[in-house]
């Protein structure tokens, strides 16, 4: 196709010259322009500066929103959540044991010297952090 | 004129939202009379594309949204935005066309060249990758432009330019115009393009007839 027939590039390479002129005039030459199609400049800029303020207040807004509920939303999956706690005492430090095979963390502890009353809580905890396997995942 | 800014941006050279806000605060009147101006001449060039879609407002969403990033340790918010208005354009002119759009006889764009050879638009337009119904419009929106300069000599030569086909330099020296006079020639016809609503495709058919 020739040049004469590409309409496209034609329209292009003049628009793309008024662009180049328009970016490169001063701001008095800018304002003579506005002027001349009776554009407020002033009105102009307040209303568009203000719809592009508020879209982006808007728009952090929503960040903001969407974080708090996926905050809110993964504490009530872990207050929902049923932890399979073994029924006694020397059950779960078996568990406890077995987990601190496969982790760093908690490596130190030594389960056999803590209040049995602290067990079920632990458990929990090792579960919500994902150190403990889920049920249905034990061998 | 406006650099791409395509290229991946690394993160600590990626303007925050708070610079963004700063920078939309720091934007003088004629700054956003620039914009508008700027992304309304893009609309007309998309014409049927463009309608109903806001291209300066989806260039702003798109960095907001982190699609596109603005490298402030390269270039200015307003280059940044210009950039980003033109690869949208890019993008929406090489959508498909609406399948409820009127159908093209690809015979209303056979050309004849000097010899009188007739073009064969269909195999031009498959090497070209061109949207024939496109390719129609933007010939349309040519000939209201060429309308609208058709009583000022010199600007008539600057379209005949661009017409043929050349850069800005090959019409200067085709015509033997100094850069100061193509430039002045050439905001004459920002003006009067403006004056006419060119920048504004709605506006077209009620100024240029």
């Amino acid at each position: 196709m020739s040049n004469k027939d590409r309409y496209d590039r034609q329209l292009d390479g003049l628009l793309n010259e008024i662009d180049r002129s328009a970016v490169e005039a001063s701001d008095a030459e800018i304002l003579e322009d506005a002027k001349l199609v009776g554009v407020d400049v002033e009105a102009n800029a307040k209303q568009m500066r203000q719809r592009f303020l508020e879209t982006a207040r808007a728009f952090h807004k929503r960040k903001f929103i969407q974080a708090k509920q996926a905050y809110a939303n993964e504490v009530k999956d872990l207050q929902d959540r049923v932890f399979q706690i073994p029924a006694s005492p020397v059950q779960q430090r078996a568990l406890l044991q077995q987990a601190q095979k496969t982790m760093a963390v908690g490596a130190f502890r030594d389960f056999e010297g803590m209040p049995d009353s602290d067990l079920p809580g632990l458990i929990e905890e090792l579960y919500a952090l994902g150190l403990l396997p889920p049920e249905d995942e034990k061998e | 004129m406006a650099k791409s800014t395509a290229g991946k941006v690394p993160e600590e050279r990626a303007a925050t939202a708070a610079e963004v806000e700063a920078a939309i605060a720091a934007l003088s009147d004629a700054d956003w009379y620039r914009l508008r101006d700027f992304a309304e001449r893009r609309a007309f060039l998309l014409n049927e594309k463009a309608r109903g879609r806001d291209l300066l407002g989806e260039a702003f969403e798109r960095l907001l949204r982190g699609s596109r990033k603005w490298d402030k340790t390269k270039i200015g918010f307003l280059t940044f935005l210009y950039g980003a208005m033109r690869s949208i354009a890019y993008s929406w002119l090489k959508e498909k066309v609406s399948p409820t759009e009127a159908p093209l006889s690809a015979s209303s764009l056979v050309v004849e060249n000097e010899e009188g050879k007739l073009s064969d638009p269909v195999a031009d337009f498959a090497r070209a990758t061109v949207d024939a119904s496109q390719l129609l419009v933007y010939r349309e929106s040519l000939e209201q432009i060429d309308a609208l300069f058709v009583h000022d000599e010199e600007e008539r030569m600057v379209i005949e330019g661009f017409r043929d086909g050349l850069e800005p330099p090959a019409i200067r020296d085709l015509w033997g115009f100094s850069q100061p006079k193509y430039n002045a020639i050439i905001i004459r016809m920002r003006r009067k393009m403006r004056r006419a609503g060119i920048a504004d495709p709605r506006e077209v058919s009620r100024h240029v007839q």
